[in-house]
């Protein structure tokens, strides 16, 4: 298998400039920062594995930030974004001779660079803000161009702030070829997806300590929804290439809290997110985080975060008989299942800098999940995350 | 439609939050604290959010999804 037979888009994933939807203000100096994150996945269990590599995704993350004030009124935000990946992605699933179900892995080691940049231009008036966003992602297999909008309202009191945002996508995917044994390209070529999404919200200062944000969102796709470098024996037929519906829409709903607690001198974060979509799958997210400062300008983030998704309707992880509809699908991504992530992060504060050293641990298991599931997944990843970074404001 | 109900509950939920907190200017000190943000650390958060997008089925939520995933 050559090395860049197999390739997932999943480094795509890693391109999500998203708007927030919340007030804007506009800072009062230049600010520059930099981020440097390694996520590094375990290996697979050599037992689930029928035939390839066991390594999984290693990618290196560089950000780099600046944000500057162009006028009283106007602030500009640029982002760009670097990664580069390396390791194996489940292919496909199969029986074993014993009649157990193991995964087939791409046999050599991937390698493949992402490249985004995200321009970002906000008027911010006395009671509203109104932005505009521009993002370009680069892969030599996935373009993505999206465009974003966001505006917010304060209400008399400036206490309730009102926001809407959204954004378009165009994305081109153009997987690297795959040469069957007759040398016919067996891939998908020239595919396109669209997508949409809006998101309103409403913050509300309940008190000195505590403000509060209900959100409600809808997200459409359209296109190409499959994965191209991904596989499913399908009964009578053979190995078959992913099959998933060409429309998706999903609405979430979420309610995020801040707290200020004194006498600790802390601040406690609970976020909540309800997830939703026509192909069967719903989720929840809980997320908290304490920030303890411990003098010195130092300050200590332990965060917890719980996830939990049904499986979409067509997800098997085998299967064993053919499907009326046509869509077959062995991603675990698409299973019910779990997941837990603890987090520690130390932060140093100073007039002008501020430095951040942050490790996350990532464990899904179908046991972890709150739905009802069909069988185990092979292919449930666990990763761990480090991040430093340091910004400068001027 | 059950979901859409459920939405709009809580929406409503959402906005009589705002009917009843008297909060001076001078009094938003805390509020200020970097913190204090929906997000302290854009960055960091942008990373995570696409981590966990990449490896689960969920997305969005919290601002618009954004463009660009190819997570299929």
């Amino acid at each position: 298998m050559s090395k860049k037979l197999l390739k997932s888009l999943n480094i795509a994933a890693l391109a999500l400039p998203a708007i927030a939807s919340q007030a804007s203000t506009i800072v009062d100096s230049v600010e520059l920062g930099v981020r440097y994150t390694k996520y590094q996945e375990d290996s697979m269990s050599a037992a689930d594995v029928s035939t390839g590599s066991l390594d999984r995704y290693d990618i290196d993350v560089m950000q780099f930030s600046f944000v500057a004030p162009l006028t009283d009124n106007i602030q500009l935000n640029l982002h760009y974004q670097e990664e580069d990946l390396s390791g194996a992605s489940p292919w496909f699933t199969t029986k074993n001779a014993d009649g157990e179900v193991v995964e087939v892995m791409s046999g050599a080691t991937i390698e493949e660079n992402r490249k985004d940049v995200i321009a970002q231009l906000t008027y911010a008036g006395s009671n509203f803000s109104v932005s505009g966003l521009v993002g370009i992602s680069r892969e030599n297999d996935y373009e993505a161009n999206s465009f974003g909008t966001a505006v917010s309202y304060e209400l008399p009191g400036k206490l309730t702030t009102i926001a809407l945002a959204g954004d378009i996508s165009f994305d081109k995917i153009n997987p690297t070829p795959y040469e069957a044994s007759n040398g016919t390209n067996t891939r998908v070529t020239d595919e396109e997806k669209e997508s949409w999404s809006l998101h309103l919200s409403t913050s509300h200062v309940v008190n000195k300590s505590l403000i509060a944000q209900v959100g409600v969102g809808a997200i459409n796709r359209e296109g190409y929804l499959s994965d191209p470098y991904k596989l499913v024996n399908v009964p009578g037929t053979g190995l078959s290439g992913d099959s998933r519906p060409d429309t998706r829409f999903a609405t979430t709903a979420s309610g995020r809290i801040r707290y200020f607690i004194d006498s600790i001198d802390s601040a406690i974060h609970f976020d909540y997110r309800y997830y939703n979509d026509d192909w069967g799958i719903n989720s929840h997210t809980f997320d908290i985080a304490e920030y303890f400062n411990i003098g010195y300008g130092f300050q200590l983030v332990p965060s917890l975060r719980y996830y939990t998704q049904s499986e979409a309707f067509f997800y098997e992880n085998y299967y064993e008989q053919q499907r009326a509809d046509g869509y077959y699908a062995t991603d675990s991504r698409l299973s019910s299942f779990g997941a837990i992530t603890l987090g520690l992060k130390v932060n140093w504060q100073t007039e002008h800098w501020f430095w951040t050293a942050g490790y996350q641990r990532y464990t899904s298991k179908n046991s972890y999940s709150l739905f009802d599931y069909s069988a185990e997944s092979l292919s449930l990843v666990s990763f761990s995350m480090f991040t430093v970074g340091v910004d400068y404001k001027f | 439609m059950l979901n859409s109900i459920k939405i709009t509950l809580f929406c409503i939920f959402a906005l009589s939050l705002s009917a009843c907190s008297h909060v001076q200017p001078w009094e938003k000190g805390n509020l200020a604290k970097k913190e204090m943000a929906w997000e302290p650390d854009a960055m960091q958060a942008t990373v995570d959010a696409q981590a966990y997008a990449s490896k689960e089925s969920s997305r969005g939520g919290y601002g618009s999804a954004g463009g660009g995933c190819g997570c299929n």
